[in-house]
């Protein structure tokens, strides 16, 4: 069985919560039996470095270290415009795997053509996925995923915490787009993996954990114990996320 | 001794079968969980079945379960004698209101009378809140600081939690309790909330609670495990303060 977390943070001691380095973090992974995680900088990189370049690198470091066990997507901040879009093309062609979005905490509607569009041109054109962080309203309704799915149907793009309340909105985003995936990090419950399974199907679901933030063992358990069959379990818990990767590397 | 303070037991379209009383129970026994307060699924707007059904189970198993009313208050008059009976004859032991799925503020006029009879028979009162103009936190909260004497119990949810937690609110509000589920879904989760909880607020003030099947007690209970809370506070959470708000 493949087990990849879609969805964690890394940060060095100091810039993000513990585990801080990337041998404690194989040693976690290997006593539960996990493979891989896609990681990006953490949360708390935004008090003190919102260009993220500093938190970006040391996920690059641990990535080049390990990398069969870390895929990272570089943090990148749209509101630096034309810096932003030169960051995103460094980190990618560096070797990130992708990019992550936060469209609350940095305060930019994840639609925005002025600020987002830029950057997802040049994933289509260097490859990778993006990753948004979505759950409130306005800037992170995950509806709002769907226009930039629209829009750039070559990128595979993850829903991030499966809309979190916006389950539903979540849910039918990725059925509507084929390049649209939901992630389970802090959704609302087993109910909505089996809604998501049901009417998105079981190849749109990836388990994620948001860890250290989140719990991997919760996490894990939630899609456990969804009322789901063993095959829809194994996509889940890394086989989809596998998949998406390997065709980001076949593109490359 | 583990009590689950909310759980659910009947038929309802949002479930994929019935839940019937023996369901609850082996999925109680399976997670080690002594007791069960229940009550009538959604949707309405007629609960008269639905609550007769959980006094059956009730009846039947009286060891293990423990009945809560569920009162659409849009049946006024005559769903305010049928609380009474449930109370009085039928020996349940809490009112459960849920502003979402029946259609009405939870500050409505029509919940006055509730919350009133609540008061006047001693018992506590379930109130929904959720994500919903009908019964959002802060509605919840007032109703608690308007009724000081009656005791409302509600979901965990970060404004309520905030308010419940600082001075001056904290004093008005001392009535309200908490149950743990959902134990995920809030940004932080409530893992940490429950791990914060000896700092933030009395923890005479959380309930365990479940509300299988909606809700899974593997996972509330493994949540609980994780926070490493002290035993005594894990003790009132999972069962000793249930049991003082229902006189048990």
């Amino acid at each position: 069985m493949v087990y990849i977390d879609a969805h964690t943070h890394f940060g060095k001691k100091g810039k993000g919560l513990p585990p801080n380095t990337p041998e404690e973090r194989i040693k976690m992974m290997d006593e539960i039996g996990m493979d891989a995680m896609v990681t990006t900088p953490p949360y708390a990189s935004i008090s003190y470095d919102r260009t993220y370049d500093e938190a970006n690198a040391f996920i690059l470091e641990v990535m080049q270290k390990y990398p069969d066990r870390f895929y990272g997507l570089a943090r990148i901040n749209p509101h630096f415009r034309k810096k932003a879009v030169e960051r995103a093309e460094k980190w990618l062609k560096k070797g990130f795997w992708g990019i992550k979005f936060h469209p609350r905490n940095e305060a930019f509607p994840a639609n925005s053509k002025e600020l987002v569009f830029p950057i997802m041109e040049k994933v289509k054109e260097l490859g990778g996925i993006v990753l948004f962080h979505t759950g409130e309203p306005d800037f992170s309704h995950p509806t709002l995923i769907g226009d930039v799915a629209d829009h750039f149907p070559e990128i595979p793009i993850i829903i991030g915490h499966l809309g979190k309340i916006y389950y539903m909105d979540a849910i039918l985003v990725a059925k509507w787009f084929d390049n649209v995936f939901v992630d389970t990090s802090f959704c609302q419950g087993v109910h909505v993996i089996e809604k998501a399974v049901e009417i998105a199907g079981a190849e749109k679901v990836l388990y994620a954990s948001d860890y250290p933030q989140g719990s991997i063992e919760l996490d894990t358990m939630k899609v456990q114990l969804a009322d789901i069959s063993k095959r829809d379990k194994e996509l889940i818990l890394g086989r989809n996320i596998k998949r998406i990767l390997d065709e980001v590397k076949k593109k490359r | 001794m583990i009590i689950d303070a909310h759980a659910y037991v009947g038929e309802s379209i949002y479930w994929r079968r019935k839940f019937e009383a023996e369901d609850l129970i082996k999925r109680m026994d399976k997670n080690g969980i002594s007791m069960a307060v229940v009550t009538a699924p959604p949707p309405g707007p007629d609960y008269q079945a639905a609550n007769k059904k959980v006094y059956e189970a009730v009846k039947k198993y009286p060891d293990r379960l423990i009945g809560i009313y569920r009162a659409n208050p849009w049946f006024k008059e005559k769903e305010l004698e049928r609380v009474k009976i449930a109370i009085k004859d039928w020996g349940f032991k809490g009112i459960k209101l849920d502003p979402q799925n029946d259609a009405y503020s939870a500050i409505s006029p029509l919940v006055k009378p509730f919350i009133e009879l609540a008061e006047k028979l001693d018992v506590p009162v379930y109130v929904r809140t959720a994500n919903s103009q009908f019964c959002p936190p802060e509605a919840v909260v007032f109703l608690a600081s308007t009724f000081p004497n009656v005791t409302v119990i509600t979901k965990h949810t970060p404004l309520g939690v905030s308010l419940a937690s600082k001075s001056p609110m904290a004093e008005k509000l001392k009535n309200l309790i908490f149950g743990t589920h959902p134990l995920r879904g809030a940004h932080q989760g409530i893992d940490r909330f429950l791990k914060g909880l000896p700092v933030l607020f009395d923890p005479k003030r959380v309930v365990f609670t479940t509300e299988v099947p909606f809700g899974y007690p593997e996972l509330e209970l493994k949540t609980i495990e994780l926070t490493g809370l002290d035993e005594e506070i894990k003790r009132l959470i999972l069962s000793e303060n249930i049991k003082r708000v229902l006189k048990l």
